[in-house]
């Protein structure tokens, strides 16, 4: 066992001198630091030298060495393995932690993404129910408005007919109010005719008795001498006055439109007056007869003349020239030509032999011209 | 002998005919002496004098034939077979005035009989006699021919028509214009007359003109030309809503309630009569009688009125409630059901009280508010007296029936129907119980009140035949109330608890 060692070490020591040194570096190496590349140097051949000499020293040391690393070595190893496998489960964790990092980071982008695309729709839904929603109570405002202003209109108002009610209530009073005072007027009236027909009946009663008045010697029928007050109708005999006692013409009524029941004929015969007299009514009729003439008699016997005189008359009264206009035929006056047409000379030959007689000579004179421009001539002299 | 005597002999004569013409028509204008009269064989000593020289002795001898005339239709018909109305008709056209007064006295005298009567004066030839003398100048003769008219167009559809083809329309229209209150009168009942019977014959009416001229005169004081001045206006409105809405747009309304408080009985029942006929054509001119305050003058008409003349009142609150909910409102607002279940309650007559049971169940039968108004004013009991009285008529009792029926199928207030529930018949029973039905399930005071006023007794001892409508209706009752209630109202439910004390043995 010893000597495989050995000869491994040796195979160990020809392959690399600094089989130790490089295990040592090599530990060393592990917190990062190798010096052990550089290229060989006479410090080195020096150490080898030296190191060539104790050899057999270094042998032995080797020998120590190694029993002591042979000693150590399944420890070593152990510890070894422990590190490495720590270091290994470290890093593989890590990796894996890594791993997992990344795949629950994309994880989470995918997530999210999808969670944001969900959460679009959702919201997008979301928004349109609450549209809807909106909508729908807009649309319940617009529908519970027309059907209240429909049903109002058309078919029933509840405060609209309260409202009509109640003004025909009013209405109503108003009226019975207004038929009360009618009624009571038109009774009034009524009763105030009653009254004034009893008056007037009273009245024609009591001047048709009106001889039955007290005088200042007898008392009358009403005013009895027992009673201490007269009775009623003796006022009233002592108001009115007595009916006379002129007999009223009788006048034919015709009362046949009445009905027929109640026509008035006239009165039969029945008792003649006595004496030669002839009835009342044809004295009256005759007295109040108007005359009647012919219209022979009616005309005066002068009427002829006096209309003509008063035709005159009128005529003189309206005329409006003293010469009266005569017409052609009753002329007068004689004839009288003109002057021209009358005279022994005869007539000028105008408009035959000439017409206007022109002196043409006349125009010749401007003398008349400078006397009326003296002043524009002097102003020419004293330029 | 001399000429003077053998004048004499004429004119006694002719006093003797004067005297005894005029006699004559004293004698029958009273009607006790007509009948010896014409066993006298007055008539065909008349009829010569009809054509006597002297004018008085004719006209008087028209008269007295008018007034025999006018006693009875068989003189009447006597008149007719003496052939006297040719005579009288030829004579119309050439005599002068009085005697054309006379002769259309008699003429009216025959027509106003009968129809047969009147037929024959039309076929005399006496329409054109008489429209020539309602051109006459003088008043009384127009007056007289428009009595003749009036009287013959007053039979029927067919004689009206003759006066109107005879062109006595507008002639009476002018009459109307007249400013003598008789002929007015006049003129405006024969313009009444002719326009009763159809609507075609009121139309010519109208197109003469008379509204405006008729509607003029409503606030004339005196009371006998606004009688004929109503009438011919109902007369005219009555027909058709056309002529109705001419009526009313003559501007007649307001004016016209005042004449319902006339001291004129005939003039205040026309002017019923007239709203009356308006307000039944259409709710659109109902209502315009409502707001100018017509319900209300009517509902005091009513009120203050009794008998035939109440009548017209009464129909036109039944008419104006008909017409549609808002407008029976409108009487029950103007206090119309207090007076009509007073006129039920009063009225002697059965045709008045039949047309105020009548306009209750017009009132009530429209909402349940309506039925309510109409209930708590007592008119249910009233109603069901008038329906099972012994004394009212038939009319009535189908009137009364009907209106409680209208008013209970409505009816939601209990405590008026209460009482019917003790004393209805089964047939209005069905009705009463009906509305209890209905009412009970949803209404938990009632149905308390229902318990304690002793309806819920009432109701298990009426006896039902299973299936029958009144049967369901009390099941439905009884399916309101716990089962016990129900059992402790049932008729004999104390026997058998006393029975069920007997059976119990006491410990086993």
């Amino acid at each position: 066992m010893g000597k495989r060692f050995l000869f491994s070490s040796d195979d160990a020591a020809k392959i690399g001198f600094d089989k130790k040194p490089r295990l040592v570096k090599k530990s060393l190496s592990i917190r990062g630091q190798d010096q052990s590349r550089s290229s060989p140097s006479p410090v080195i051949m020096a150490s080898f030298v030296k190191l060539w000499c104790s050899k057999h020293r270094l042998i032995d040391d080797l020998i120590d060495a190694t029993r002591e690393a042979e000693k150590y070595r399944d420890t070593e190893y152990r510890a070894v393995v422990v590190i490495q496998s720590w270091y290994r489960g470290v890093r593989v964790k890590a990796l894996i932690k890594h791993l997992h990092q990344a795949a629950s980071i994309i994880q989470r982008c995918f997530r999210a993404f999808r969670a944001r695309k969900t959460y679009r729709i959702k919201l997008k839904e979301a928004v349109t129910k609450m549209e809807w929603k909106y909508y729908y109570n807009m649309a319940t405002i617009i529908q519970k408005t027309w059907r209240g202003y429909w049903t109002r209109k058309y078919e029933f108002n509840y405060y609209a007919r309260k409202k009509y009610l109640e003004g025909l209530a009013l209405k109503n009073e108003f009226v019975r109010h207004r038929l009360e005072e009618v009624g009571r007027k038109l009774k009034e009236e009524v009763e105030q005719n009653q009254k004034n027909e009893e008056q007037k009946e009273l009245y024609e009663n009591a001047s048709r008795l009106h001889y039955l008045v007290s005088t200042h010697q007898i008392p009358g029928v009403y005013n009895s001498p027992f009673n201490r007050y007269p009775n009623q109708m003796e006022n009233h005999l002592r108001e009115v006055k007595m009916a006379s006692l002129r007999s009223q013409s009788y006048t034919q009524k015709n009362n046949l439109s009445n009905g027929g029941n109640i026509v008035v004929l006239p009165p039969l015969q029945t008792t003649k007056q006595q004496g030669p007299f002839r009835s009342p009514e044809n004295v009256v009729t005759q007295r109040n007869k108007e005359i009647n003439l012919s219209l022979r008699a009616e005309t005066a016997y002068t009427s002829a003349d006096d209309t003509r005189r008063y035709m005159k008359q009128l005529e003189k009264r309206m005329r409006i020239q003293d010469k009266p206009f005569q017409p052609f035929s009753h002329r007068t006056i004689p004839y009288e030509p003109t002057l021209h047409g009358s005279t022994s000379y005869g007539r000028i030959a105008y408009g035959t032999d000439h017409f206007r007689e022109t002196d043409h000579d006349l125009d010749k004179h401007d003398k008349v011209l400078d006397a009326a421009l003296t002043s524009l001539i002097c102003r020419n002299h004293f330029k | 002998m001399s000429t003077r005597q053998i004048l004499q002999v004429f004119e006694q004569y002719q006093k003797a005919r004067t005297t005894f013409v005029q006699t004559v028509a004293e004698l029958s204008s009273r009607p006790q002496n007509i009948e010896i009269l014409q066993n006298a064989g007055v008539m065909s000593l008349l009829r010569p004098l009809l054509l006597d020289i002297v004018p008085t002795i004719q006209q008087t001898a028209a008269l007295a034939l008018g007034r025999l005339a006018n006693y009875n239709d068989d003189l009447a018909m006597a008149v007719v077979k003496g052939d006297i109305l040719p005579q009288l008709v030829y004579s119309l056209a050439e005599q002068n005035r009085f005697y054309k007064k006379a002769a259309a006295f008699v003429l009216r005298a025959v027509a106003r009989h009968s129809p047969e009567l009147a037929q024959h004066v039309v076929d005399c030839g006496a329409l054109d006699a008489l429209v020539v003398c309602l051109e006459e100048f003088d008043p009384g003769v127009k007056e007289a021919a428009a009595w003749a008219l009036g009287y013959i167009a007053r039979h029927n559809a067919e004689l009206a028509q003759n006066v109107v083809d005879a062109g006595a329309v507008p002639l009476l229209v002018l009459c109307v214009q007249e400013p003598e209150l008789s002929l007015k009168r006049i003129a405006a009942s024969a313009l009444s007359d002719i326009s009763k019977h159809t609507s075609e014959l009121a139309q010519t009416v109208v197109d003469a003109g008379a509204i405006a001229h008729l509607a003029q005169m409503i606030l004339n004081q005196d009371a006998k030309l606004k009688r004929q001045v109503f009438s011919a206006l109902s007369q005219i409105a009555k027909h058709s809503v056309d002529l109705a809405e001419m009526v009313v747009e003559a501007e007649i309304f307001p004016a016209v309630l005042n004449c319902l408080k006339d001291t004129d009985e005939y003039v205040k029942k026309n002017v019923a009569t007239l709203i009356r006929e308006i307000a039944k054509h259409t709710p659109e001119l109902a209502q315009l009688i409502v707001n100018a305050g017509g319900v209300a003058a009517v509902v005091d008409y009513v009120g203050e009125t009794t008998g035939n003349v109440r009548l017209p009142g009464v129909m036109m609150l039944g008419y104006v409630a008909a017409h549609s909910e808002n407008l029976a409102m409108a009487v029950v607002v103007s206090k119309g059901v207090t007076q009509l279940s007073l006129t039920i309650s009063e009225e002697k007559e059965d045709h008045i009280r039949a047309a105020a049971a009548w306009a209750l169940g017009q009132i009530g039968r429209h909402t349940p508010e309506h039925a309510r108004a109409v209930a708590s004013a007592n008119v249910l009991p009233r109603l069901l007296e008038a329906y099972l009285s012994t004394f009212s008529s038939e009319d009535l009792k189908t009137k009364a029936k009907r209106a409680l029926k209208n008013i209970l199928q409505k009816c939601v207030y209990l405590p008026a129907l209460e009482p019917l529930l003790h004393d209805a018949p089964p047939n209005i029973l069905k009705h009463v119980v009906g509305q209890f039905s209905k009412v009970l399930p949803h209404d938990s005071k009632a149905r308390r009140m229902f318990v304690t006023s002793g309806g819920l007794k009432k109701v298990q001892e009426i006896n039902a035949e299973p299936g029958t409508i009144l049967h369901e209706y009390i099941n439905t009752i009884n399916s309101c109330y716990p089962e016990e209630i129900v059992r402790y109202y049932s008729p004999g439910y104390s026997e058998r608890l006393l029975d069920r004390v007997d059976q119990y043995a006491p410990g086993s």
